[in-house]
């Protein structure tokens, strides 16, 4: 895998008299990684996600998109049409008066010419599951339908990488699941490049790399079963652990102790099994 | 004070093309100072049961009765701003609700509005400001400068300055990250347990709903689906799919326990009862 996000040595704030809201982070993503980016509110992880497409540059280091750096204003265009970001609020990002115009408009603003224009529409929409839509407007959709639509608009401008800034926090459960499913079919599938910013571990299971956040610094990294075996460290990021750690820590308490951290619930009830066994 | 409904419906726009029938046949009965949950798909009519309950909303047939107050279709109600009084609603994302210069106005509002006076109003603002855990130097600083959490607790604090009985709470954690939606319940749970309010908690999480509720309504499709204890609730895992919804992880959890381990020992639906039952599993074992 190529490179294809660096960040290097990059601390940021808001003012020059203000705190840090990031602290010397370095961070490499490579192209056709699932990277989730998790903490509590106020780790400086949207402070993050916005440096990856220059919505903020870095006060201190560099962050730089297929070798470009975010701070020279020539190379904005080029790694916005290369990092799509999509945010929280469902109803805050639909800009068109229906599905369609809200796709298309990103493409017109990049001068997309009009038959071109209608395929990537097509095809974004059939991409998230939202052909038949097209002329829908937002108060007819659920919350999973329009971001799945923002998804689209983002597509449509055949970004290298979608950046999801909580983009499934304020959905209902049946939403979340809408939105999770299409970002791992453009994940697997279509080898796009996700980065997925969270406070919730169990949606950050499925993806290949985790970094955890804290007072604007990495404080964890690793694949998810790697930053699982570290509880406390989540912990004290201000991180509810998900299921089946909780259990593993309410059964340690009970003098049972799980060897190894479980990520899912079939793996936990087998661990349990192995440990009858065994004892 | 009691809060309950009688084969509630409400047709909106009826008559026209647009009419929709959003719920029907609801009956409800909601003892004073227990603890209720509302869970549903969106679009099963939860929103607009609820509006009911405080009269925001008439039945267009039915009614709703709330103390002594009856709320029917086609009578005139007199006591609606009583009514309002003694019951609180907290909407979704009630932050976007805030509007005034300082939060100590801001809590003011309600209560002023419904005759309280100014020095009454302040003092309640100090207190409930308090009860939602921010302290009274917040008090002449804007709303606007709070945190989303922040924001969301003056909000509330807004609703429980009007002393109400009666708290309607509309997913008053969606949002929140896991800190704040863990405190935001146990401030809930408090107000239930120390001032003896009854809540009425709308929410999509089936953990929330296993671990707080006393009894829970299960909505779909505009009617009542499902009522009663948790335990009873979660033991129907098929009819809960069937309308969309999930048992709790932990109710699945205890499931698939049982199953592995051939146990038919009885168990509950909440992680402390799946603790329980791996522990009993497991210490089973290790003394025969």
């Amino acid at each position: 895998m190529k490179d294809l996000i660096q960040v290097q040595g990059v601390s940021f704030r808001y003012d020059a008299d203000g705190p840090y809201r990031l602290k010397d982070i370095d961070l490499t993503i490579q192209k056709g990684e699932w990277l989730s980016i998790v903490g509590h509110n106020g780790s400086g992880k949207s402070t993050l996600a916005k440096h990856l497409n220059g919505l903020l540059t870095p006060v201190e280091g560099t962050v730089s998109v297929n070798g470009k750096t975010t701070d020279q204003e020539e190379n904005l265009w080029e790694i916005r049409s290369q990092v799509g970001m999509v945010f929280q609020n469902p109803d805050n990002q639909f800009v068109g008066t229906t599905v369609k115009d809200d796709v298309a408009f990103g493409l017109e603003n990049n001068g997309v010419p009009r038959e071109e224009m209608v395929n990537r529409i097509e095809e974004a929409l059939s991409r998230v599951q939202m052909t038949g839509y097209e002329q829908k407007e937002p108060h007819q959709l659920s919350g999973g339908q329009k971001q799945r639509v923002a998804i689209a608009g983002v597509l449509a401008q055949k970004p290298s990488v979608i950046v999801l800034d909580e983009a499934t926090s304020m959905l209902d459960p049946k939403g979340r699941k809408e939105v999770h499913d299409t970002i791992r079919e453009l994940n697997k599938e279509d080898g796009i490049t996700v980065i997925a910013i969270t406070h919730d571990l169990e949606e950050a299971i499925q993806s290949d790399r985790i970094i955890v956040m804290k007072q604007g610094e990495i404080v964890a990294e690793g694949d998810p079963r790697e930053v699982f075996q570290k509880t406390e460290v989540l912990l004290d990021a201000g991180l509810e652990l998900p299921f089946s750690l909780k259990i593993r820590e309410l059964l340690a308490e009970k003098g049972i102790k799980l060897p190894t951290a479980t990520l899912t619930q079939t793996e936990l009830v087998d661990a349990l099994w192995n440990y009858r066994q065994s004892s | 004070m009691e809060l309950s409904t009688k084969q509630l419906a409400h047709v909106y726009s009826e008559g026209t093309p647009k009419e929709h029938r959003a719920i029907h046949d609801v009956s409800i009965d909601v003892p004073p100072g227990s603890f209720y949950a509302i869970i549903g798909h969106t679009g099963s009519g939860k929103s607009t049961f609820i509006q009911h309950l405080n009269g925001l909303l008439k039945p267009t047939s039915g009614s709703v009765h709330i103390g002594n107050t009856t709320i029917k279709a086609d009578e005139k109600s007199k006591r609606l701003k009583e009514v309002r009084k003694r019951v609180g609603m907290v909407f979704q994302y009630p932050e976007h609700q805030l509007f005034e210069e300082t939060i100590e106005k801001d809590i003011c509002f309600g209560p002023q509005n419904f005759g309280v006076s100014e020095k009454e109003a302040k003092r309640r603002a100090k207190e409930t400001l308090r009860l939602v855990g921010l302290d009274e130097d917040y008090l002449e600083r804007s709303p606007f400068e709070l945190s989303g959490g922040q924001m969301r607790r003056v909000a509330i604090a807004g609703v429980l300055a009007m002393n109400p009985e009666v708290l309607i709470l509309d997913e008053p954690t969606a949002g929140l990250d896991p800190s704040g939606q863990r405190e935001m319940m146990d401030l809930f749970i408090s107000l239930q347990k120390e001032k003896d309010i009854t809540i009425i908690l709308v929410t999509h999480s089936m953990e929330d709903a296993a671990r707080y509720a006393d009894r829970i309504f299960v909505m779909a499709n505009g009617t009542l689906f499902l009522e009663g204890t948790p335990a009873e609730i979660f033991r129907q895992e098929d009819k809960l799919s069937e309308v969309g919804l999930d048992i709790p992880e932990s109710t699945r959890f205890i499931k698939a326990v049982q199953e592995r381990f051939g146990s038919t020992l009885e168990a509950g639906y909440t992680m402390e009862d799946a603790v329980e039952l791996v522990d009993q599993l497991l210490k089973v074992r290790s003394s025969t």
